[in-house]
């Protein structure tokens, strides 16, 4: 059996997930979460698609099932590897199995500020990986969590959970920020993204979110920061909830009130406008850090 | 279900189980039943400003509007009433 925190969870687990913190083997409490793998097919996996009880069916890839938001069952196809099957456990099971113990991922990259936590949001491929990974290597702020940061209120104050110390990034990304691809392991075998682990500069406690920005890239010349009115703010928070659409499927309560207030009234929130071309990173984190002290 | 067409005579209150949040004079409010969020800005704003817990005409809301801006009584009346209507329909306000 192997341990490991995430997102401020005990995960126990029957495979290995080397991104993950491991937690030393002499302190054992109860685990959190149990993770199980059941290549032999021992199990058969109800067809459920409830809030509580959820079958992820991925085509050619697998089939998890995630419940009462301490539990995934993993039967990967045959011919996918254990770093693909671990792509889909630790991105979209996990997503699910957060939203059922009531947390909310966003789909975004988070780094540690000394304003506060910062998320970068945004689809797949406008560069929160990249913005993160830059953050952290340019300005020594620690990476929280990337690709997927969850989101929790107390008192009336929004929180960003850490998740594990690896970013990935394009080949393009690491050429960018004069890092060489040779050292870094590939994410699946068919894809140029690569696993950057960022273990020495990792925050692992939650932090306070003081700003989220979605980053969108369009045909313009320049970047630059655009501020929105609240209810767009709603908006936008809710179009930036990590596989929105699943969570849609099995609740309509996806943004929680709480959260929602908590991040209007604590939160900068604006949209990032960059440019389709060129490479516009250092503008990107003098805007960024301008944002967070005006 | 469709409500019956609202009149200038209805008496209107804010619905006791109404989840909103203000912020920066914008209005975001939350249809608990159906989890959807919705933003009220401006004039909107105010006419929600004057409605409150206890029930008052529609005749007066669009009374104090007129004073307000320069709008005439047809207009103002008809689009108050499409508003509350609205918010009739989302369970934000309630007719006596």
């Amino acid at each position: 059996m192997f341990y490991y925190t995430l997102y401020s969870l005990l995960i126990e687990s029957t495979i290995a997930l080397p991104e993950l913190l491991a937690v030393g083997s002499d302190h054992k409490p109860a685990s959190d979460v149990q993770v199980v793998l059941d290549r032999e097919r021992q199990y058969t996996l109800p067809d459920e698609k409830t809030r509580s009880a959820y079958l992820l069916d991925i085509p050619t890839i697998g089939r998890y099932f995630i419940s009462g938001g301490n539990s995934i069952i993993m039967q990967p196809e045959p011919d996918t590897s254990d770093k693909t099957n671990r792509v889909y456990l630790l991105g979209t099971a996990f997503a699910m199995l957060l939203y059922q113990r009531g947390l909310l991922p966003f789909h975004a990259s988070s780094v540690e500020t000394p304003h506060g936590a910062v998320l970068i949001a945004g689809q797949s491929g406008v560069g929160k990986s990249t913005t993160a990974a830059a953050l952290q290597r340019l300005r020594g702020f620690r990476l929280i969590a990337d690709d997927v940061s969850v989101a929790y209120a107390q008192d009336g104050y929004p929180y960003v959970v850490p998740a594990y110390p690896q970013v990935k990034l394009w080949d393009q990304s690491l050429n960018m920020l004069g890092m060489n691809t040779d050292r870094f392991e590939r994410l699946t075998n068919s894809d140029d993204k690569f696993a950057v682990p960022l273990t020495h500069s990792f925050r692992d406690q939650p932090m306070q979110i003081a700003a989220l920005y979605v980053i969108l890239p369009m045909e313009i010349s320049q970047i630059h920061l655009m501020q929105i009115s609240y209810a767009e703010k709603v908006l936008l928070l809710q179009r930036q909830i990590y596989r929105g659409a699943l969570m849609r499927e099995i609740s309509e309560d996806v943004l929680p009130f709480d959260l929602m207030t908590a991040f209007l009234k604590h939160v900068r929130i604006a949209r990032i406008y960059r440019p389709l071309q060129g490479n516009s990173l250092d503008a990107m984190l003098e805007l960024i850090e301008q944002s967070l002290i005006n | 279900m469709t409500l019956p067409a609202l009149t200038l005579d209805a008496q209107v209150m804010r619905a006791g189980n109404a989840t909103f949040i203000e912020m920066g004079g914008e209005l975001i409010m939350l249809n608990v039943q159906t989890s959807k969020y919705y933003g009220i800005q401006a004039v909107g704003k105010e006419i929600w400003d004057m409605l409150g817990d206890t029930p008052v005409s529609i005749r007066s809301i669009v009374e104090r509007l007129l004073e307000l801006y320069e709008v005439d009584e047809a207009t103002c009346s008809q689009q108050v009433i499409s508003f509350l209507e609205n918010l009739r329909s989302q369970q934000f306000v309630q007719v006596s």
